[in-house]
């Protein structure tokens, strides 16, 4: 009689016994997606018909996350699940009686792991059916609240019976290619332990290699772009590619690609499977290359960690730090092989030979960074078609001649990295920024890492010696058309604001067509004809958030005028001008009204004048400005010291003077002379944030130096001033420029009081004492 | 009949199993002796399809038993280890079974746990260990088995189970011509129940006989010789193997090897004044078998 089973690919008869054994599993899982997600939607259901934003915003941010995948407690599911069911339905590979009871029943050894992972896949799946339906069930319109968008047309309903599928199908592949893994290390480990860690190791062991090898490559390559490495890493997973900086939902291409990859290890496990020998039940891992595999990854884990914690602590001894990679990865691996081995003598002729192996291998790869990574470092790519640099902490002047809106709309949104993002396409500009890149690449000792928690639209920190350090990103893409071309290469860097402002290349780049091109970009697309009335604020209404002072251009005036000056001071703007008003505020902005018909028509005009030029998604956006309730555009100018035809157009017409206010908010200086170089700061001295006018003069009197108090010096002062960057490094300016002063402005709290906001340099010709 | 081959099995470096041949036949049980660690239990577990050889062949008439469902079908097998299926009890265990095993029988699983007295509700976990080999040997039976491979079985069986398995195991040789292999280190039991019995010593073969043949062909007998003559040297001259011989007084105990009627010609023509021969245990003939350096060293119990 032939057997029930044998013929069949899978047993039925394994399958019936595993979901009749392990059920609980499912129950279990269930309960966890109810509680942590279902439940939270039902409480949450009549969320959205709240007045209360905070409580609308919140409930939409939770389906939102759980939507896109990105719900921790989910993921937390999505791996556990899976890890534990395969834990259940192969837990017969890990004792010595189940193994014999199992292999002499008759059954072929594919249909056993065929039928034990289809066990677990539909343990898995179970829950998951279950919380997908619950959750079609309960859909309703989602959205954020209004005041969470800078434009109500953003809203979008976040909780959509596609939503729910496209999130379904998204954990589906998500728990394949997890039990792909788990299943895997149940046919590699020999020891429940063993099986339960190597499942949840194999399922990072990508990403966590990956990860690693960025860090070295963050730490050894100079320019080297770790955001995007990581970005690589998240999403060489499909249980972390949620969490990708560049993630927008769930990808076909890359649920493909999770599934491919998903069904070739469990394809692996199948071979590994039928090849297994049972004798080998009880060691910790039954393959020697997966037991070697394991040490090699603890071996790079060890090496890494103890080798970068010497290169920290320890960094100006290259000797010290080879020793820390040495000694960690030896240490780590001894350890790891005492584990797989469950055994303390691990120290053979073998295991020494397989080490040294690994160790060569590794210091070969180390000997690869410090050296530069194949010319990674050195290299600028030849013939892109196109260039995007995004820089921050550049001087104001860069991104206020731009971001218009970035003074009045204190959304979030608004200081998109967009913003310090300019396109170079044409030759000269491509030809600028090579010289540029050759420039960081020469000053490689005077710049840092940049810090990748980093935002590009805020102030960057400082260098360890003080610079004011400014983080460049340069992409070089393959075609001219930088927005829809992915980069090919990219670079990133910390580089000292004095060598961009001072080494030429940035100069160069300044007036290059595609930089000039955006200093204007708005300017252009204004149209007097479409403009429903302005508004001018000095730079006090700015920094006090007066945003309801401000004065209102009176109806009938020509604004074509206005609008005239603006574009002949953005195009007469030289380099000097530019780099003049670093780190310093504007003396005022000018706001434009029109309606959003107009705006769109304007863009549509805007897209087939310049089809051939630079025009960016960031400069239709920008013409846009910031969308109010009433559907208004508010379109921000702001003007800057050297806008002289636009200063005296406000003046001649509106009686206007920004420049008489700009500044005049400073009541006092104290100008410090430089004592060998170093400057003493009052700041540094004393601890305190606010003074009184006694405090600063006995302090001026003691010390020696200037302060001053007439409120027109102040300002003068104050409009003189400049960043050091202008004048070249900290260390230059200590030592070669005797005539530059150290200025720390205090301003006058509501009490009385002083506190210093604003310090900057000043030459000793343009100090009014 | 199951037939094995050369049979050589290495793990870890350490040679296990060298060269190792025998052959079990149709309706026959075959007993396989050897002390802790000579490799009985690999032998089985290779012979259960478990283990992969790493050369010579296994085959169950003819078909190879690795990978191959279809003779592991008709494969009873009961392990040393009985830490299986612990958390299973009798009705489970013979549900999950019964869709496996295509010959299936509730009636005998019903009659044994009868006859063994088991509970059918009991988790495995929770009988003694005599209680799991009798519910193992329950479920085995029910299999209908053409092939029965048994490691250490009566360990933990009390004298009414272990009849109750042996009568159950001789009936389905003589009915079924069921194959059965033993695996002990218990001449004792082995004797009362195997046909033809393999001694197996640091992964070899070194005896393998009938039962009946070594039963045989070894004999001890109790002699007195006229004239005090000394027997060794007399029934050596007389063409006849000695074993061993010890003197009781003018009595000699003498272990013989050859042809129990040639032998009693033999001896009967040296006009012996005391002639007797007495039974001998398989145990006793192991002894003395290794004491005449035959190969087997200390194997008994």
């Amino acid at each position: 009689m032939v057997s029930k089973t044998f013929s069949f690919k899978l047993s039925g008869s394994l399958i019936k016994e595993d979901l009749r054994r392990f059920w609980t599993l499912s129950v279990f899982s269930l309960i966890g997606y109810f509680l942590s997600g279902v439940f939270i939607v039902l409480v949450q259901y009549n969320a959205s018909k709240s007045t209360d934003s905070w409580t609308v915003d919140n409930a939409a941010s939770f389906i939102d996350s759980l939507l896109s995948g990105s719900y921790p407690i989910f993921t937390i599911l999505t791996v556990v699940t899976p890890v534990i069911a395969a834990a259940f339905t192969f837990g017969y590979l890990y004792t010595n009686g189940e193994v014999l009871l199992k292999y002499s029943q008759p059954f072929t050894r594919t249909v056993m792991i065929n039928s034990h992972a289809l066990s677990a896949l539909l343990l898995c799946f179970m829950p998951l059916v279950v919380t997908a339906s619950l959750l079609l069930i309960l859909v309703h319109p989602v959205y954020y609240s209004e005041s969470y968008y800078s434009a109500p047309s953003q809203m979008t309903d976040l909780y959509t019976s596609s939503r729910v599928l496209r999130w379904f199908l998204a954990q589906t592949v998500c728990m394949l290619f997890v039990l792909s893994i788990s299943v895997f290390s149940s046919v590699v480990t020999g020891m429940r332990v063993h099986q339960i860690a190597a499942a949840i190791g194999f399922n990072m062991i990508v990403p966590a290699t990956a990860a690693i090898f960025i860090l070295y490559e963050e730490a050894y390559l100079f320019g080297f772009d770790a955001q995007d490495g990581f970005n690589f890493v998240l999403s060489s997973s499909p249980v972390l590619y949620p969490y990708c900086s560049d993630h927008t939902g769930s990808s076909v291409p890359a649920n493909l690609i999770y599934l491919a990859v998903g069904a070739a290890i469990f394809a692996l496990s199948v071979f590994l499977y039928n090849i297994r020998k049972l004798e080998r039940t009880g060691r910790g891992v039954v393959f020697d290359a997966a037991e070697w595999i394991i040490v090699f990854v603890f071996g790079l884990i060890g090496m890494t960690v103890v080798g970068l914690t010497f290169k920290g602590v320890f960094g100006t001894s290259p000797l010290i730090t080879v020793i820390g990679y040495a000694v960690g990865a030896l240490a780590a691996m001894a350890v790891c092989l005492m584990a797989v081995k469950k055994q303390l003598n691990i120290f053979n002729k073998h295991t020494l030979c397989i080490s040294s192996v690994f160790m060569v291998f590794m210091f070969a790869f180390l000997g690869i960074m410090l050296s530069g990574g194949l010319g990674f470092t050195s290299r600028i790519p030849s013939n892109p078609g196109s260039v995007t640099v995004r820089m921050s902490n550049l001087p104001p002047a860069l991104s206020d001649s731009r971001n218009y809106i970035s003074y009045f709309d204190t959304d979030s949104s608004a200081y998109s990295s967009e913003l310090d993002t300019i396109n170079f396409t044409k030759k000269d500009g491509i030809n600028a920024v090579e010289a540029f890149h050759s420039m960081i690449i020469e000053n490689e000792d005077k710049c840092g890492i940049p810090d990748q928690s980093y935002n590009f639209a805020y102030p960057a920190d400082k260098s360890n010696n003080g610079e004011d350090m400014v983080s460049v990103e340069i992409e070089y893409h393959r075609s001219a058309d930088a927005e829809n071309s992915p980069a090919t290469e990219v670079r990133t860097y910390s580089v000292p604001q004095y060598l961009i402002l001072n080494g030429g290349q940035f100069k160069q780049m300044f007036n290059s067509h595609s930089y000039r091109y955006l200093l204007d970009d708005t300017i252009k697309k204004l149209s007097a004809s479409d403009i429903t009335h302005a508004k001018v604020f000095n730079s006090d209404d700015v920094l006090n958030y007066n945003f309801d002072n401000g004065f209102d251009i009176p109806e009938g005036t020509k604004l074509s005028g206005l609008i005239s000056a603006l574009r002949e001071d953005a195009e007469n703007i030289s380099y000097d001008e530019y780099v003049s008003t670093v780190n310093k505020d504007a003396p005022g902005i000018i706001s434009f009204y029109q309606e959003s018909s107009s705006v769109a028509s304007d863009q549509n005009a805007s897209k087939s004048v310049k089809s051939d030029d630079v025009l960016t998604e960031s400069s239709i956006s920008g013409l846009a400005g910031t969308e109010l309730s009433d559907g208004t555009i508010e379109i921000n100018i702001v003007v800057q010291p050297y806008c002289t035809e636009t200063l005296k157009w406000l003046s001649d017409n509106l009686g206007i003077d920004l420049m008489s206010s700009y500044g005049s908010y400073y009541d006092a200086v104290l100008i410090h002379k430089k004592d060998g170089g170093s400057v003493e700061r009052y700041t540094d001295d004393i601890n305190s944030e606010e003074v009184t006018i006694d405090d600063l003069m006995n302090y001026a009197s003691e010390k020696g130096i200037d302060f001053v108090t007439d409120q027109s010096s102040v300002q003068h002062d104050f409009q003189k001033s400049v960043s050091h960057s202008v004048f070249g490094s900290l260390a230059d300016l200590s030592t070669e420029k005797d005539d530059v002063y150290y200025a720390e402005f205090f301003t006058t709290n509501e009490d009385g009081s002083l506190y210093n906001a604003y310090n900057a340099y000043i030459k000793g010709s343009d100090i009014q004492r | 009949m199951i037939t094995v081959s050369n049979l050589y099995k290495s793990i870890d470096g350490h040679e296990i199993l060298k060269d190792l041949s025998f052959n079990i036949g149709t309706g026959s049980i075959y007993g396989l002796i050897g002390r802790n660690g000579s490799g009985k239990t690999t032998v089985i577990k290779h012979l259960a399809g478990i283990y992969k050889p790493d050369s010579g062949d296994i085959s169950y008439d003819g078909a190879q038993v690795w990978k191959n469902p279809s003779i592991k079908d008709k494969i009873g097998y009961i392990p040393d280890d009985l830490n299986s299926m612990l958390s299973y009890n009798m009705l489970n265990a013979a549900r999950y079974l019964k869709g496996i095993y295509s010959d299936w029988d509730s009636g005998i699983l019903k009659n044994l746990c009868e006859a063994f007295n088991l509970n059918m509700n009991l988790k495995f976990k929770d009988f003694s260990k005599g209680k799991r080999k009798q519910a193992a040997f329950a479920l085995m039976f029910s299999m209908r088995p053409k092939y029965i491979l048994l490691d250490e079985p009566i360990d933990g069986l009390d004298p009414i189970v272990r009849k109750i398995v042996w009568k159950v195991i001789k009936r389905a040789v003589s009915e079924f011509g069921t194959s059965v292999l033993v695996s002990s280190h218990n001449l004792r039991e082995i004797e009362n129940i195997c046909d033809t019995v393999g001694i197996i010593e640091e992964g070899r073969m070194v005896m393998e006989q009938k039962l009946d043949n070594i039963k045989n062909n070894v004999h001890k007998v109790q002699l007195v010789l006229p004239e005090k003559a000394d027997p060794k040297i007399k029934l050596t001259e007389a063409g006849i193997e000695i074993l061993k011989a010890e003197n009781d007084g003018s009595v000699s105990r003498i272990v013989i090897r050859g042809d129990k009627n040639e032998m009693k010609k033999k001896i009967e023509a040296l006009d012996p004044v005391v002639f007797d021969v007495l039974p001998m245990t398989l145990e006793e003939i192991f002894i003395v078998e290794q004491e005449a350096d035959h190969g087997v060293k200390d194997i008994l119990v």
